[in-house]
């Protein structure tokens, strides 16, 4: 239910965001038993009902799919970095930067892309979902690369089988060391030139596989999903789906959690700090600015989920100072804030692939294909000595439209009548990869203050040497990739990026054995405030290059069950 | 504004697929409703001179015209599209390149014996090596061109960018788009491979 005035202040657990891992957390507290307060700094978005550009074509949408140029200087100026978050199909899913500023270190960038409303990105999300493998949790032990994970995929495994029955993921299992098999739906087809590729790479190299990328949309066993139904495959899943098909927080954990009748959503609820007790040694609740009034109000609870986000929940640990923890709670490591990662992309290949000529698809594929990681495996003869870690692609392959005849310059009725007809076919894919944790990749909160008195962020990131090298073999491998396939015109890309753009930011609030060298234990609890469970992106102690949510939510399920087990013992 | 390809980022995976689709939405109140001719009548460009506004239309027309089996760009008053996208969503120093360039394409329409003469000339493709400089060229910010290649720039740019939003008014329209495309809103499963013979015309979403 929705917070009201007859909602009581204290609870038996408070989840601070409902993003991908608040919405999770929110779900599993109150499947559980325990009295839920989820509290979302954003306006609420309500499943099917809020989404009102759903349905719109293009000729329906303002200013013809785009922003003009004096709004977009004006309100989006960071957002716009991406080039498709600013579209008004879904810009209302985004913040704008005039309303929500951030700093940059001086010649450093960092692109801080994100949405406030109830399901935050959730709702915007690229709905890839891979699982980590052994191998990734070890990575950082066997380099002598920051700390060590207090974790590995046997303690995630059972958890992994467990979000992804709730989530819905659509995929094929493919038996490789390094993209552990799932459990998964009806996996989406591909088209006939990528079959082709997936067949060429099978023939050419042992362990580089195409697969079908694994995606969050419900394929089959649609009664398996309650309400959910399945996809219509009509692409336009960052709107809102009127059908539930894809998994956000507002399709899936919320309703889940509201049907518990132990969830009270607070929507508008700005978490400024955490409480904290020094008696106790334990946290004692959220103090909440309400987004609206900017009135301040406590709420209390025996434990607490922090799922703001990475930046949010890192943020919120900050601003808890006390005379216990002068730099923020829970960071007696001094750690909080340091090691920001993201995956870096925007650089790979594209090419023009000949025949097929008689060969169409029918609907609007919300996914692509996937190359896992080939690079540097253990065992392997794919690996480069002047980087370590390494990358996957996504890519598709599809029949080029009227756009083509923008460069095809020519005029006419036989040149108009062309381009009503499908065109030849082209293939692209996109590199991403991982970025190491440096100390050095930071935020920090600096004196300026919003429009609520809490402070600014400021950035301080680069991507470093590993992180070039890799960009360079991500270029030449794709083009060798589509070389060795035949395919013409094969030209590499390389776009602008900025730590951040891939929207996968993580870090700075790290796992590990140790609390002198990291903020959460294995549990992602706060080392020194065993009542605070943090299972966002800020958790992460590495990267890896899979795309993250579905561990995020590996990690929060696990989490949610151990501390309501630990409640239930008398030890929170 | 990008030039030429309106999208090589086919990472899917991403969750979007980049179009440049939807121009026609700027055409005022042009569907089955409103008969075309009054709304042209009573349009007026906000950017464009009125003669800009004429000459472009007849390049346009030429480029995209009426067709036994479909509409032309002067039969949708799809002009409309292109003012407002130099209006709005051009950044200043885009718009300055396409004025510069509109005033060298009416002196080089001015120079040719018809409209066919200029098309022929300009708007058909030249030899590999000058295509590609061109390409290079028009890829560059405004700040970045030498002065030199200033005149060229404006031209070609703007060439390119009548050609590029010329196209997409038209395949983007409504009417384009839901009569003359295929069609298929909410497709209901996905097919990967088939004949495109059970499709027919190219996907308008």
């Amino acid at each position: 239910m929705l917070y009201n005035e007859k909602s009581p202040t204290e609870y038996d657990a408070i989840v601070i965001g409902t993003g991908i891992t608040g919405g999770f957390a929110a779900k599993e507290l109150c499947e559980k038993g325990l009295k839920t307060l989820v509290l979302d700094r954003g306006r609420n978005i309500r499943h099917v009902v809020d989404y009102t550009t759903a349905n719109m074509d293009p000729w329906d949408l303002e200013n013809g799919g785009q922003k003009s140029e004096a709004e977009l200087a004006k309100d989006y100026p960071k957002q716009r970095r991406t080039g498709y978050t600013t579209r008004p199909e879904w810009v209302h899913h985004f913040v704008k930067d005039s309303e929500h500023p951030y700093e940059e270190e001086k010649d450093t960038r960092f692109d801080w892309i994100r949405g406030y409303q109830v399901g935050g990105r959730s709702l915007v999300w690229g709905r890839q979902s891979y699982r980590w493998s052994e191998m990734d949790f070890e990575a950082n032990a066997k380099d002598g690369i920051a700390i060590d994970w207090p974790i590995r995929y046997k303690d995630v495994a059972a958890w992994y089988d467990y979000v992804e029955s709730f989530v819905g993921i659509s995929g094929m299992n493919e038996g490789l060391k390094q993209l552990p098999d799932g459990k998964f739906l009806a996996p989406m087809d591909f088209t006939c030139v990528e079959t082709d590729l997936r067949k060429n790479m099978e023939s050419k190299w042992k362990h580089r596989r195409l697969t079908i990328g694994r995606t969050a949309h419900i394929t089959s066993d649609g009664e398996k999903f309650g309400k959910r139904g399945e996809c219509q495959f009509r692409n336009r899943c960052m709107r809102g789906c009127p059908y539930g098909a894809y998994f956000s927080s507002n399709s899936s954990t919320l309703p889940a959690a509201e049907a518990t009748g132990n969830m009270t959503l607070r929507p508008d609820s700005i978490a400024a700090e955490i409480m904290y007790d020094d008696k106790t040694q334990k946290a004692t609740g959220v103090r909440v600015i309400d987004a609206k009034t900017k009135e301040s109000i406590e709420f209390k609870a025996k434990i607490i989920f922090c799922n703001a986000s990475t930046v949010g929940s890192t943020s919120i640990l900050m601003q808890s100072k006390s005379k216990r923890f002068p730099n923020g709670l829970g960071n007696d490591s001094g750690e909080l804030g340091h090691n920001m990662m993201d995956h870096h992309f925007q650089v790979g290949a594209s090419a023009d692939v000949d025949g097929y000529e008689d060969k169409y698809y029918k609907g609007r594929r919300p996914n692509g294909f996937y190359i896992p990681r080939f690079r540097n495996l253990p065992g392997h003869n794919d690996s480069k000595k002047d980087f370590i870690r390494g990358y996957g692609y996504q890519g598709g392959a599809s029949r080029k439209n009227w756009e083509r005849g923008v460069a095809e310059m020519g005029y006419g009725q036989q040149f108009k009548e062309d381009l009503f007809k499908p065109g030849p076919w082209r293939i692209g894919m996109n590199g991403f990869g991982e970025i190491l944790p440096y100390h050095d990749n930071k935020m920090e909160l600096i004196d300026k203050k919003d429009d609520w008195g809490l402070p600014l962020v400021k950035f301080s990131t680069t991507l470093r040497e590993n992180e070039m090298k890799m960009r360079e073999d991500m270029k030449s491998a794709a083009v060798e990739i589509f070389e060795t396939a035949g395919y013409k015109n094969v030209e590499p890309f390389e776009k602008s990026y900025g730590v951040g753009l891939g929207i996968h930011e993580m870090g700075t609030a790290r796992m590990g054995k140790d609390p002198k060298t990291s903020v959460l234990n294995k549990w992602n609890q706060i080392h020194s405030v065993k009542n605070v469970f943090v299972t966002d992106g800020s958790c992460m102690t590495s990267a890896a290059c899979q795309n993250p949510s579905l561990t995020y939510m590996a990690l929060t399920a696990r989490a949610a069950d151990f501390a309501v087990k630990e409640l239930k013992k008398g030890n929170l | 504004m990008k030039r030429r390809t309106a999208l090589k980022n086919l990472s899917l995976g991403l969750g979007y697929t980049m179009t440049y689709a939807g121009m026609a939405a700027f055409v005022t109140s042009c569907n089955a409703d409103n008969p075309v001719n009054e709304v042209a009548s009573t349009w007026k460009p906000t950017f464009l001179k009125e003669e800009q506004s004429t000459m472009l239309t007849e390049i346009l027309d030429a480029m995209l015209p009426t067709t036994k089996s479909s509409p032309g760009f002067k039969d949708l008053n799809l002009i409309q599209v292109l003012d407002n996208v130099a209006n709005k969503l051009y950044k200043k120093e885009d718009q300055i390149t396409f004025s510069a360039g509109l005033v060298d394409i009416a002196a080089k329409m001015e120079a040719s014996k018809d409209i066919n003469g200029f098309m022929k000339t300009y708007m058909t493709k030249k030899p590999e090596g000058e295509e590609a400089r061109i390409d290079k060229l028009i890829d560059l910010d405004r700040e970045e061109v030498a002065e030199g290649d200033i005149n060229a720039y404006n031209f070609h740019k703007t060439i390119d960018s009548i050609r590029s939003i010329g196209i997409s008014a038209y395949f983007t329209n409504e009417i384009i788009g839901t009569e003359y495309l295929s069609y298929d809103p909410i497709p209901g499963k996905y097919v990967g491979c088939m004949p495109v013979s059970e499709v027919g015309n190219v996907w308008a979403l």
